[in-house]
Parts: C-alpha cells; sequence; structure tokens
C-alpha cells in the first residue's frame, strides 16, 4: 500500500512537470496512503513490536524518498546549494573551513560534509547521491533513536511508535529536514544522543562506561554538524537536570544529563570560540529581530504579517487554510489530555516531565507565526519541539484509543486526527503549494526558480571566467553562481555590502558605483526575468533590500537595462534572460 | 573458527577490500560503492558498539551500528583536516580501517563474552503471498523513482542560446573570442556580425547549430592593438532575421 502512495507521488511530480491539473490531488492522496495505514496499524493493539519497528522504519524512508522523488537529479532546495559547495569544495581541496560566501557558518560545521566526502571519494558516488544517501541513513537513525527513547521512557511498544509517528507528523519531517543541509543529520545524532544519555541513566552499571564513550562520541558529532541544534540539544539536558534536581535526586542529574549538559557546553563554547565565532553575527539578527517585531506587534507599532499569502500576493486555497488550522487545532486540543496522562503516569520520570514541559510552549510558538522573523523562527522550532509534542500526544492518544469498544471506533478516529495533523503540518512546512511540485519558472521562488538557463549561465562563468570571481547576483543566481559557477558571492552577510539598491536604481551614479567599488565587484549577473512579476518569497535578493516583503510591482525593466549604456562595463555573456557584465577598473576599485 | 575470530575475519576482509579498490582503483563500480556504504556507514559503528555497548538489544545495537559510524566518520574528518593528506580516498581509507580494526580489537579484549557464539541463520517462514506482496511493493517503488527520475529527464524548459565574448590569449595580434552555444530544442541557423567602432569587421552567414553544440571562432581585431575600442557582437536567427536575437561588448 505504500509503495502505491510512494506511485502516486511519482505521478504526481511527472503530472506537474507536465502542468498536469491532477498533480496536486495525486500528491496529497499519495501522502494519505504513505501515512494512514500505518497509522493504523500503529493506532492498533494488534501489531507486534517487531512491527512497529518497522512500521516506523519504512515510513520514515518513504517520507524520504517524496522528497528524492520531487528532485531525483539534482540539488533543489535553497539550502542544498549552499552545503553543496561546502561540500564540493571539501572534494577539491581536501581540507576544511574554506570560505562560503552565501552561508559563512556552513563550513564552520562540516560534519554533514564529512560524512558526504567520505562515502563520496570512497564509493566515486556524485555528492547529491552520496548526500542522499547519508540524509537517508540519518533518518533511520532518527526514527529508530525516537522510537528507542520513546519506548524506554513509556515501556510501551505501542506508545512509542505512535509518538514516532506523530513526530513525522512535524511540518518540517518531509522536505526540510530531507534535504541536504546540516540540521538533517544533527537532529538524528541529537536524538541518538538523548536516548544513549537515557539508556545509560536506566541501564546497568556494566554499561556505563562504554555509553559514555558513545555519548562523548555523538555529542561531538553534533556540535561540529549544526549550532542550533547542539543548543537546542544542550539546553534540554540542561532542564532535564534541573527537573532531577527538583525532584531530588542531585546525583542522578549529574550521572545522566547532567555531565553531559556540561561537557556539551564546554565543547560548543570552544568550538564557538576557536572555530565558529562568526555564528553569533548570524543567529543573533534572526532572534532579535523576531523579539522585536513581536514587541512591535504588541505595542500596536507594527502590523501583522499577511498569512496565507506568498511574496506575489498568491493566496493559500481555503481547504488548504483549513487543513493547517486544524491540524493545530487538533494538536491543541489534544495536549491538554495528553499532558494529563503523562501527569498520571509518568510524574516520576524526570524525562517525561522535562519533554512535557517543552510541549507546553507549543501554544506560544503559533504567536510568532504573525511575525516575519518569528514565523521563521516558529517553523525551525518545530522540528525540535515535536520530540516532545509528539510523545505527550502519543501518551493521550494510545490511553484513548486502547479503550473498550470495537477496534474501529478506537482506532479510525484517531488515524483520521492523526492523518489532518499530518497533512497540516506539511502545508505549514512546505510553503505555498509551487514549492510542492515541480512546474515551469517562477520569480524568485527557490526551488521552483532552478531551471537550465541559470545553471548554463553559472556552468559558463566557472569555465570560462574561471573559480572564485567576486560576483553580485540575485538570490536564485547567487544560488547557482556559488553552486554550479564555483563564485564568490558578494553579499551583506560575508562582505557587509548590500548590492541589491544597485539593481533597484534607475540610475547608475556615484551611489551604485560607490557600492559596487566598495564590495569589490568584477562581475555583475542580471537576470531580466525578476522585471517579469513580483518574487513569490517576497525578496528579489534579500530582506536588507528596498521594500523588502512588501514590493507592490515588480523591479522596473529599465532599472535592469540600465547596465547597457554605463561606460566601463562589458556585456560579456548574453544568455537570453540572464545577461552577466564585467565591471572595468574604475568600477570595481582595482 | 569461533564466532569472534569470525567478526575479526570479516572486518579485517571488508578493510583490506576497500584498501585495495581505493588504492587500485579499478574495481567495478558496484562493488566499489557497496564496501565504501559498508566502510562508511556501518563497519565503525558497529566496531564501535561491539567495544562499547556489547550488551544491548538487536534493535539498539542497530542503531548505535549506524549512529556511531556517522558520528565517528563526522569527527574522524576533523582529525583528517589537521594532517597534510587531509580528506581524500586513501587518507578516509586509512583511517575508517584503523577505526574499525582498532574498535574491533578492543572488541574481543574488552569483551570476551560479547559474542554470540554460534552464529546461525535465522529460519526463515515468510509464506508465499507475503513474498510476492514484498516483491511487488518493491517493484512498484523502484517504478516510481523511474518514473520520477524521467520525468525530470524530461522536462521541458523554453530553448535559449548563449553568446559570449572574451579577449583571446594572443600576445602579438588584438583578438577576441567568440561563442555561441544552442540549448535550443531543434536546430537553429545564426548569423553572427561582429562590429568594431560600428565597422563590420567579419560575418558569417549561415551557422547551423544542433542543440547543445558550440561554435567558438578567435577573430583577429588588430584596432585592439593600438587602442581600446568596443568590440560588439550580434547574433541573429534565420528565422527572425531583421531581429537581433543575443549580442555581447567586450
Amino acid at each position: 500500500v505504500c509503495a502505491f502512495g510512494l506511485f502516486l507521488v511519482a505521478l504526481a511530480n511527472t503530472g506537474a512537470r507536465a502542468g498536469a491539473q491532477w498533480s496536486e490531488l495525486s500528491f496529497w492522496v499519495g501522502l494519505v496512503v504513505l501515512f494512514a495505514p500505518v497509522a493504523v496499524r500503529l493506532t492498533g493493539l494488534a501489531a507486534s513490536r517487531q512491527e512497529r519497528i518497522g512500521l516506523v522504519l519504512l515510513l520514515g524512508l518513504n517520507l524520504h524518498l517524496v522528497r528524492v522523488l520531487r528532485s531525483p537529479l539534482t540539488f533543489a532546495f535553497h539550502d542544498e546549494f549552499l552545503h553543496w559547495r561546502t561540500a564540493d569544495d571539501l572534494a577539491s581541496y581536501g581540507h576544511l573551513f574554506r570560505e562560503n560566501s552565501v552561508l559563512p557558518v556552513s563550513p564552520l560545521y562540516p560534519g554533514l560534509e564529512i560524512v558526504t566526502n567520505a562515502l563520496s571519494s570512497l564509493s566515486g558516488l556524485s555528492v547529491f547521491h552520496a548526500a542522499i544517501a547519508v540524509v537517508g541513513v540519518a533518518r533511520l537513525v532518527a526514527v529508530l533513536s525516537l522510537y528507542l527513547l520513546y519506548e524506554l521512557l513509556s515501556r510501551s511498544a505501542r506508545v512509542a511508535s505512535i509518538a514516532v509517528l506523530l513526530y513525522m507528523a512535524n511540518p518540517h519531517f518531509l522536505f526540510f529536514d530531507a534535504q541536504y543541509a546540516y540540521e538533517s543529520l544533527a537532529l538524528p545524532l541529537s536524538v541518538l544522543t538523548l536516548w544513549m544519555v537515557a539508556r545509560r541513566a536506566a541501564g546497568p552499571a556494566v554499561l556505563c562506561g562504554g555509553l559514555a564513550a558513545a555519548v562523548v562520541l555523538s555529542l561531538g558529532a553534533v556540535v561540529i554538524t549544526h549550532h542550533l541544534t547542539s543548543y537546542i540539544l544542550i539546553a534540554f539536558l540542561i532542564l532535564w537536570s534541573a527537573v532531577l534536581l527538583a525532584q531530588g535526586r542531585g546525583s542522578v542529574a549529574w550521572a545522566g544529563p547532567g555531565w553531559t549538559a556540561l561537557l556539551g557546553t564546554a565543547a560548543c563554547l570552544a568550538w564557538l570560540l576557536f572555530v565558529a565565532s562568526p555564528v553569533v553575527g548570524y543567529l543573533a539578527p534572526i532572534l532579535t529581530n523576531s523579539v522585536h517585531q513581536l514587541i512591535g506587534l504588541m505595542q500596536g507599532e507594527s502590523s501583522a504579517r499577511q498569512l496565507f499569502h506568498d511574496g506575489a500576493g498568491e493566496a493559500t486555497p481555503l481547504w488548504q487554510r483549513g487543513m493547517m488550522f486544524a491540524s493545530i487545532l487538533f494538536i491543541l486540543l489534544a495536549l491538554p489530555w495528553g499532558l494529563r496522562e503523562v501527569w498520571r503516569r509518568h510524574r516520576t520520570k524526570a524525562l517525561a516531565l522535562a519533554l512535557a514541559g517543552c510541549a507546553l510552549t507549543y501554544p506560544a510558538t503559533l504567536v510568532l507565526f504573525l511575525t516575519t522573523s518569528g514565523g521563521e523562527v516558529a517553523t525551525r522550532s518545530s522540528e525540535f519541539l515535536f520530540v516532545a509534542i509528539a510523545f505527550v500526544l502519543a501518551v493521550g492518544v494510545a490511553r484513548l484509543s486502547a479503550s473498550r469498544g470495537p477496534t474501529w471506533s478506537r482506532v479510525i478516529p484517531v488515524t483520521i486526527w492523526a492523518t489532518v495533523v499530518f497533512l497540516g503540518s506539511v502545508m505549514l512546512g512546505s510553503g505555498p503549494l509551487w514549492g510542492l511540485l515541480p512546474g515551469p519558472y517562477l520569480v524568485s521562488a527557490d526551488v521552483r526558480s532552478i531551471e537550465p538557463q541559470g545553471i548554463a549561465a553559472a556552468e559558463w562563468a566557472r569555465a570560462v571566467l574561471g573559480p572564485n570571481n567576486r560576483v553580485a547576483a540575485d538570490r536564485i543566481n547567487r544560488l547557482l553562481m556559488e553552486s554550479y559557477g564555483d563564485q564568490h558571492l558578494v553579499t551583506d552577510l560575508i562582505d557587509h555590502v548590500n548590492v541589491a539598491p544597485v539593481y533597484f536604481s534607475p540610475h547608475f551614479g556615484p551611489a551604485e558605483r560607490a557600492l559596487l567599488r566598495q564590495g569589490r565587484v568584477r562581475y555583475l549577473v542580471v537576470d531580466r526575468r525578476l522585471s517579469s512579476a513580483l518574487p513569490r518569497l517576497g525578496v528579489y535578493f534579500d530582506v536588507g533590500e528596498p521594500d523588502a516583503l512588501r514590493h507592490t510591482r515588480p523591479i522596473d525593466p529599465a532599472a535592469l537595462a540600465k547596465f547597457d549604456r554605463v561606460t566601463g562595463l562589458s556585456r560579456l555573456y548574453d544568455g537570453g534572460a540572464i545577461v552577466i557584465y564585467r565591471l572595468g577598473a574604475s568600477h570595481n576599485g582595482r | 573458527m569461533d564466532a569472534k575470530q569470525r567478526y575479526l575475519l570479516l572486518l579485517v576482509t571488508v578493510a583490506i577490500l576497500e584498501v585495495m579498490s581505493t588504492l587500485l582503483g579499478g574495481s567495478n563500480a558496484v562493488v566499489r560503492a557497496g564496501s565504501a556504504a559498508a566502510l562508511v556507514l556501518v563497519l565503525p559503528g558497529y566496531a564501535l558498539t561491539m567495544a562499547l555497548f556489547p550488551h544491548g538489544t538487536g534493535t539498539e545495537k542497530l542503531l548505535a551500528t549506524l549512529g556511531l559510524s556517522l558520528a565517528s566518520v563526522a569527527l574522524a574528518g576533523l582529525a583528517l583536516n589537521w594532517t597534510p593528506m587531509g580528506l581524500q580516498a586513501r587518507s578516509w581509507v586509512v583511517v575508517l580501517s584503523s577505526v574499525t580494526l582498532g574498535a574491533g580489537a578492543m572488541a574481543l579484549r574488552r569483551q570476551p563474552g560479547a559474542f554470540p557464539v554460534p552464529v546461525t541463520w535465522p529460519r526463515i517462514g515468510v509464506p508465499l503471498r507475503q513474498v510476492a506482496l514484498l516483491g511487488t511493493a518493491l517493484v512498484v517503488t523502484v517504478g516510481a523513482v523511474a518514473m520520477a527520475t524521467n520525468g525530470a529527464l524530461l522536462q521541458r524548459y523554453p530553448g535559449f542560446t548563449q553568446l559570449w565574448i572574451q579577449s583571446a590569449d594572443t600576445t602579438d595580434h588584438g583578438a577576441v573570442r567568440v561563442g555561441i552555444r544552442s540549448e535550443e530544442e531543434a536546430p537553429v541557423q545564426y548569423r553572427l556580425v561582429i562590429t568594431a567602432e560600428g565597422h563590420v569587421i567579419r560575418t558569417w552567414s549561415a551557422i547551423t547549430l544542433d542543440p547543445q553544440q558550440r561554435f567558438v571562432v578567435v577573430v583577429p581585431v588588430p584596432l585592439l592593438r593600438s587602442k581600446q575600442v568596443p568590440i560588439e557582437v550580434l547574433l541573429y536567427r534565420s528565422a527572425a532575421p531583421d531581429q537581433i536575437y543575443r549580442h555581447v561588448v567586450l
């Protein structure tokens, strides 16, 4: 049955490439066919432990395959290009920490790229195929770690399997955590660490030494793989220790999560100080902007973000809005019941209480959706928060569906509930429909903006201009020029120069010249399609551009055509939509 | 031969196979990919699991095997970075084989009772119906991946043509290199005109390119020797001979 679901998803992707109207329906039905039958078996009482483990592994892998089916030949998602460049540099130069101009922190957290490099260089597979394999194995680790953690906690294979099922219903499981990005490896390793700490605390003394060494290994790998995941893991270990202390079990706290948290803190600080100090400048603006926007919203100084519309003003269909609301509502309704059951059955377990405490923050994160930066924080936190939410909901659901009565009356409502949560979460996490399925080119729409013209221009730049030239480009051509083109993109992040005003300005005057000189820009990439439509993501370049997230009309075509009239600029390349100019010495400060 | 020796022999065999495959280079691609996947994603973790966590259940050992493989490879790569060899196939073989064999030896020394001595194959009693269903599922899954791959390969995009210009690497006289690459959906006939200071210096009246075909030419421009003059290249399609299709300027 699950294979048929995959077939429907493949059909949806193929149909969408040909512009078929039924592709959307095929995609959603395919997801239901993948998810619902597994939910039926896991919610019921009949399945054995082995079957439950098999089913959660199968579902985890199948959902990974949904990402593969979306783009089976190349990287396609925004972050994948950034990490591809880091992996490519590692393969080319054989050493870590080379500069990545679009995501400067990526080379500073190279765990994922290291593993990919090992597999790729030994097997002869391309980076893409090695990446698919590594993320697939990481996904198995995530699912199995979660299962064993929940089972250890609940002493029930049924609760554990339902909890893993619900974890897979988090907004980022389907695509975001299946893409080639550092969190896709760090998150599984952090759950593995949690399980090993819990297993060590619960097991006999003979396990202690060996498991402690294993914890050190996996914790170390998390620290060098992803900043945010390592910080959240340590924060949770501290919370767990605090609950143990509050329960008067100080010695257990120290022997269990306490020393791990201490070790993790030391490792994170050392990594931050000696290797990854730029991460502070990378993360701080996101968090501070969220707080400022939230405060502004509460004080009435700023308006709430327009929900259910993309940057070009296209509205989300009503039924999808309904599913998203229903998903959130179903979780909110079930949480109190789950929390009550956790309190009744597991209140002596510090880990269960720590998870329950985290789950309690879920309603607060929903408020963040009202702000732009906060929305990003809220969706990015869901994959972490759902480790707790899934457990709490599963405890409640398992209790509810184990009550007396015919099987269908217990299993069917819970399956429908879980499927709605799953579908609504996919819609919440994946953004507008145009991002879910392939199709024709759209302006500034990440996965839907990657197409042969942009790739050909980037490959031309690599072949003819050579690598690592200083290039200015829009959001999409940055990705392509950095990955396919092997160029250095001049960005606010690493060069502290925002080149976007050069493109928006109707004139090429002293201010524009000064910006390009400041950024020592050698080549300008101009994509004339930017003037054909509003940006789907709300920005053509980044949030620092004029009228970012508030564009009401596309860039003026004359503003993009002005470069043809500038003395000293050579129009070296014309690919139709994309033109590349070389700046003379008087423009780039050389 | 007891189970411990068989276990060690297996690790040594795979490690040696991987060393040979990497150092000698020309092994079968499937064998190479399989042995590499084992050496990166399974063996280090398995050896470490048997050394550090030999009393776990089967599921726990499976998890630890995969998880510790990923973790140990990530950390080993960090260590390799500080060596002159860096991260490359040969250094990976050395370090991963060392981790695997070292942890395997440690497992044998530290946990003499960790290995179930009679290693026997489980009796397979899967009904024929389930085998048929599993086979069908596998075929459908492979078919789904093949369909998606084929769909991606055949996705149609608007055709386009690239035109470019660059200074040619000649020392004794001025010259430019001009290139055309067709990514159109069908063969296209072009006309190429090169001008300097408004004067036509070279024309190609009928260049026909098939899809993915290139045309590159080096054109001497003596004027470039003495002064900076703009060289303009215009490309026309025979289907619309009066309309400039592409143009570049040096």
